[in-house]
């Protein structure tokens, strides 16, 4: 016999395996390398399910967790002491603005222009980074599409020229 | 196995684990693989297309379900579906090109119409994240129906009946059936207000079955 409870159960444990896999797969990279450990995922995991229930969103299979993981494991402004909270936070405004963008944006695009704009525009400031995602939305809601030809990278001069900056 | 009334997850016969790879590998062909998110209605309803799915195992295999795995039975599931599609598919074309025996009762009318335009919205690749999407539509009273099922069974079905009474129909007069279905109307019929006045409304206007009318 099968529930919904049991469903998100095995959803969260396939998740973690994920993320657990890919955190392998990061500490055999070379250079600077940001880790988590089982507990750190478990616990980003968890802070996930009540974003997701806030949005009324479910993952379903393969988290967004181990991409974003591989998408900043080698960010020069975050500590590894202070990596999962930035990936709590880091989750929390990809589902954010993904969900306000669901239909225009794909996964890649929030992604790149979330890794790219917190390096190179925020230097690391999640609070910028928010600025930009929210000006990105405000491009979008006034017919911006050049993200699409590069899948979200180097596109801030645009956005710009959308809201009129 | 066909699909009728309620579903639910505590009635699939198949633990979550089992399920939950097909629901995985579905939730991906469903966003186009763009997002690894979904919203919790859709979530339901992809869940609700599995099981669904899983419960049209045809009656030949029906037997062997105990021994299928939750994949095999979910294959065999879609296989069945799809050969539904395909013979509603088939129907409707028909009905399309060629016309059908309907002597302009407006209700077998709507029935077609939203049937065909049920079946033009659900190609194969929508039918299968819903093919448990309600059917509220299939309103002349087809001899053989079964109203308790419901979606794709339930326009499969249907049309299947509706075939079998168009190929009685074919072998009568046109002139014949309609002088029953205005006699019918004229004795039995409901009383309707057309412009402004309460009068008996015609054959056109009324949903009872043509071959219950015509005796045939």
């Amino acid at each position: 016999m099968a529930s919904m409870d049991e469903l998100m159960i095995i959803n969260e444990q396939y998740q973690l395996s994920k993320v657990m896999a890919m955190n392998d797969r990061i500490m055999g990279a070379r250079g600077r390398h940001l880790v988590l450990s089982r507990e750190d995922a478990q616990i980003i995991i968890q802070e996930k399910r009540k974003t997701l229930k806030e949005l009324k969103l479910v993952e379903l299979g393969e988290s967004i967790l181990p991409r974003l993981h591989y998408e900043f494991f080698d960010c020069g402004y975050i500590q590894q002491s202070d990596y999962k909270d930035a990936m709590i936070r880091l989750q929390e405004l990809f589902f954010t603005y993904r969900e306000e963008l669901r239909t225009y944006v794909t996964d890649d695009e929030m992604l790149n222009f979330m890794r790219e704009q917190f390096d190179e525009g925020c230097k690391g400031d999640f609070d910028l980074l928010e600025g930009r995602l929210q000006d990105l939305a405000q491009a979008i809601r006034n017919g911006y599409r050049g993200y699409h030809n590069s899948e979200g990278k180097g596109i801030w001069k645009e956005v710009e020229e959308y809201i009129g900056i | 196995m066909s699909n009728t009334g309620e579903y639910s997850l505590e009635d699939m016969l198949y633990p979550m684990e089992d399920l939950y790879p097909i629901l995985r590998d579905l939730g991906k062909k469903f966003t186009g693989h763009d997002s690894t998110s979904i919203s919790y209605d859709d979530m339901q309803q992809l869940m609700g297309a599995v099981i669904y799915t899983i419960n049209e195992t045809n009656p030949e295999e029906e037997a062997l379900r105990p021994e299928l795995t939750a994949a095999e039975a979910y294959a065999l599931g879609q296989k069945e579906i799809k050969r539904k599609k395909e013979t509603v598919d088939t129907i409707c074309k028909s009905i399309t090109e060629k016309g059908c025996y309907h002597y302009g009762i407006q209700c077998v009318r709507d029935t077609l119409n939203s049937i065909i335009n049920y079946n033009k919205y659900f190609d194969w690749d929508a039918i299968r994240f819903e093919p448990q999407r309600p059917v509220d539509f299939l309103t002349y009273p087809v001899r053989g129906d079964n109203p308790q099922l419901t979606g794709i069974d339930a326009v499969y079905h249907y049309l299947i009946c509706f075939t079998a009474e168009q190929e009685i129909l074919q072998h009568h007069k046109r002139s014949e059936i309609v002088e029953k279905l205005t006699k019918y109307a004229e004795e039995h019929g409901d009383l309707g207000e057309i412009d402004g006045e309460y009068v008996k409304l015609p054959y056109q206007e009324l949903d009872f079955n043509i071959l219950d009318v015509c005796g045939l």
